[in-house]
């Protein structure tokens, strides 16, 4: 009896799994299989759930026409922000956990930073970027998103540290290890975990933002969420492409959630969410 | 970013080769372009341009002809439609002058000018004689979406209209044609010219067909939908406000007739046609799912299957009814003059000459014929000579009844509303819209809509709206005379 009742539980636990699973997959399948469409068969009605033959030519095309290159630029954009929002955020998360560096006020304004929306210090950006040459520039958006970053890396890092025991990196010092030292061989492999799930959440929200990208971008490092916008035209909705550009930026997020999702979960679940 | 480099240089190669330097009677002011620009050789200018297919134009055609005719390189920027007038702001704000040349839709042109966004163009128009030239534009355009506060800033380039599109071969139905009889006591109207003939007409071929084809659909969802309540609402006789008081006046029974009715056809157009916009309607009548739409221009081209080979237009669906669409005025005979665009100069631009020099030469009767053939581009006829044009009638067996049909929209044709930050009124309609969908009442919603337009008038001052709602209420085709 309480076998049936336990299969009859695993049997639910897997139909509910099952269908949340499809719920949530079913829009990246939709945005694949469009992908891969002719134009007659995106606006069959009703809709067809299997291309006949798969279009291969939607992707060419925006290699063909230099589409592509946009997610090149994301990819350098978001990479080289995210490496130096860690660097100097884990950095900064060490001294705040360790040093106390400016106290509670600090942390508390170093958040509240990351609470500015976007749109409001946008043009005020734009304004300095034209006198400093950087509007359209890898550097422009680069320095932007590792100062908008900041704030969520040293908060992240600042929980993750403060979750290692203080005795051993005491008896590090003790051994004769340096700060640096301390840190790279005590510090680094413990926090390892909490710095690849930041280092994600860091890579994803510089890989997807738009506002600053569309304002201060023309036309030579176009990132991939500003070229999607570039489909929607007044007379014109390039479906197909619009999916296949959308599965190019979505393929390195599942590349990097799929690589370091061991950590993610740990990651996750401590630090700064740790009650 | 170095973009279409493969397609602009084949296609470049190709349009060159084809189209040389076309020779026509009306050249001079594409030469006159070309001999004053070649001084300005080896520079290069940049020129905003609608994203997407809009853009081939210079990318593919236009852009190379002028560097290869003047030694001048066009850098096509290309920013999407919604974002045009804020970027084209943002850069003037800033003065960065990395704007040379412009497209700008011809109702923002009063708040743009008014900013100081656009250059006076009429010292260049006499400096490089294209004042006579410009005489040829069909004059719902010239006289309408060029000049604010009696100066040009903007040199009409798109006839934009809607046209009415039906397919011959349901409307001409017998089978249709007697049940109409029967139920109605007349002959069915091919096209219909009333809205009242056209919901008798669409609902009619849905009942008789089974929705194979439905009678009609139309692009509803809010964007499109702001376009066509415009224009219906004005063939119902409403107004926008009231001149004098400048209170909001679309709550009017004008206005709440216009979306009640579209309720009512909903119910025999397909399914889901709420949200449906351009490409999804094309889509349908395309296909042959629905018997009449309407559409700006390009949809006449691509159901004639004109050009539609080409790759550039590969996302277009086959069309199954080329042979069998007839084109006409929209009910009420007022079509809404859409959108449009018209080229410009930007005020902060470094290189004024050669950026109107481009206009110019790209805007002229010679080169902006060749351009609005173009299968792939969405310039549509919009001068004497493009209406007249035996090349362009020879294109697709319907063509010179197409271009009737264009012709007589740019006589008719009713302009978008155009005052002093046009773009917040025409937000409060697009949200009207989407209420509609969502199924509230049409007087509350347009009663709300009211209140919302008579706040944004107030925040701007009720003075100053009135003297630029009257400029705009004063041309001839702001409402139907």
């Amino acid at each position: 009896m309480i076998r049936a009742d336990r299969g009859g539980g695993l049997a639910l636990r897997y139909v509910v799994a099952t269908a949340v699973t499809v719920v949530f997959l079913f829009p990246i399948y939709w945005l694949a299989i469009i992908s891969f469409k002719t134009p007659d068969e995106i606006f069959a009605y009703p809709p067809v759930w299997w291309p006949e033959s798969i279009q291969w030519a939607n992707y060419a095309v925006l290699f063909m026409d230099g589409d592509a290159v946009t997610v090149w630029n994301s990819l350098v954009i978001a990479s080289v922000s995210t490496v130096c929002a860690m660097i100097l955020g884990t950095m900064c998360a060490y001294s705040i956990a360790r040093f106390r560096t400016g106290g509670n006020l600090f942390s508390d304004w170093v958040l509240s930073n990351r609470m500015i929306p976007p749109i409001v210090i946008v043009f005020p950006v734009f304004l300095l970027y034209v006198r400093l040459g950087w509007v359209d520039t890898y550097v422009g958006l680069i320095v932007l998103y590792t100062a908008f970053n900041l704030p969520y890396v040293i908060w992240m890092m600042r929980g993750y540290i403060q979750d290692i025991p203080l005795e051993l990196e005491e008896s590090a010092l003790v051994d004769g290890c340096t700060r640096w030292q301390v840190f790279r061989k005590v510090v680094w492999p413990m926090a390892r975990g909490g710095l690849f799930a930041t280092a994600v959440f860091t890579f994803v929200f510089a890989w997807n933002e738009f506002i600053f990208a569309l304002v201060l971008t023309r036309s030579n490092v176009t990132t991939f969420p500003v070229q999607v916008t570039h489909y929607f035209g007044g007379q014109s909705n390039f479906w197909a492409k619009i999916a296949a550009m959308s599965m190019l930026g979505t393929i390195p997020i599942f590349i990097a959630v799929a690589l370091l999702q061991r950590f993610l979960v740990r990651g996750i679940s401590l630090g700064a969410v740790k009650g | 970013m170095d973009r279409r480099r493969f397609l602009v240089s084949a296609s470049a190669l190709a349009g060159v080769s084809a189209f040389g330097l076309p020779r026509i009677a009306n050249a001079e002011a594409a030469k006159t372009a070309v001999e004053a620009a070649k001084q300005y050789a080896g520079t290069e200018i940049s020129i905003v341009w609608e994203a997407g297919l809009q853009s081939l134009d210079p990318l593919n055609f236009s852009g190379p002809l002028w560097e290869k005719e003047t030694g001048i390189k066009v850098k096509v920027i290309e920013v999407p439609v919604a974002e045009m007038f804020t970027k084209i702001l943002q850069e003037h704000r800033a003065g960065t002058g990395a704007y040379d040349a412009l497209n700008v839709i011809p109702s923002w042109m009063p708040d743009l000018v008014r900013a100081g966004a656009l250059e006076d163009l009429d010292p260049y128009v006499d400096k490089y004689g294209y004042r006579e030239e410009l005489k040829t534009i069909a004059p719902v355009y010239r006289d309408n979406q060029m000049m604010v506060d009696g100066k040009i800033y903007g040199l009409p380039d798109d006839g934009d209209v809607f046209v009415l599109y039906y397919r011959k071969d349901i409307l001409g139905d017998p089978k249709i044609q007697a049940a109409y009889k029967e139920k109605y006591g007349t002959d069915l109207p091919v096209p219909p010219k009333t809205w009242q003939e056209f919901d008798q007409v669409g609902s009619l071929i849905t009942e008789v067909t089974g929705g194979k084809p439905y009678g009609a659909a139309f692009f509803r969802e809010s964007a499109y939908g702001n376009f066509m309540f415009q224009e219906r609402f004005r063939a119902e006789g409403g107004r926008f406000f009231d001149e004098e008081t400048m209170k909001a006046t679309i709550n009017s029974p004008a206005g709440v007739k216009v979306l009640t009715d579209w309720v009512a056809e909903n119910k025999w157009m397909p399914p889901g046609v709420e949200t449906w916009g351009f490409v999804e309607n094309l889509a349908a009548f395309l296909q042959g799912d629905t018997a009449m739409t309407i559409s700006w221009p390009p949809y006449g081209r691509w159901a004639a299957g004109y050009g539609t080979d080409e790759q550039a237009l590969s996302w277009v669906p086959k069309s199954q009814i080329a042979g069998k669409v007839g084109y006409a005025l929209t009910p009420g005979g007022h079509p809404q003059l859409a959108a449009g665009f018209a080229l410009a100069v930007s005020s902060s631009s470094r290189k004024k000459d050669p950026a109107y020099l481009f206009i110019q030469w790209l805007n002229s009767a010679e080169i902006s014929l060749e351009r609005v053939k173009l299968p792939y581009a969405l310039r549509d006829p919009f001068r004497e000579n493009h209406f007249a044009s035996e090349d362009y009638k020879k294109l697709w067996p319907d063509a010179a009844e197409y271009l009737a049909a264009l012709e007589a929209g740019a006589v008719s044709g009713l302009l978008d509303l155009s005052v002093i930050q046009t773009d917040r009124y025409e937000e409060g309609l697009r949200q009207a819209i989407s209420r509609l969908w969502a199924g509230e009442d049409p007087q509350k919603i347009l009663d709300d809509t009211a209140a919302a337009w008579d706040q944004i008038t107030e925040r701007i001052g009720v003075d100053k709206q009135r003297e630029a709602y009257k400029a705009w209420a004063s041309k001839p085709n702001a409402y139907p005379s």
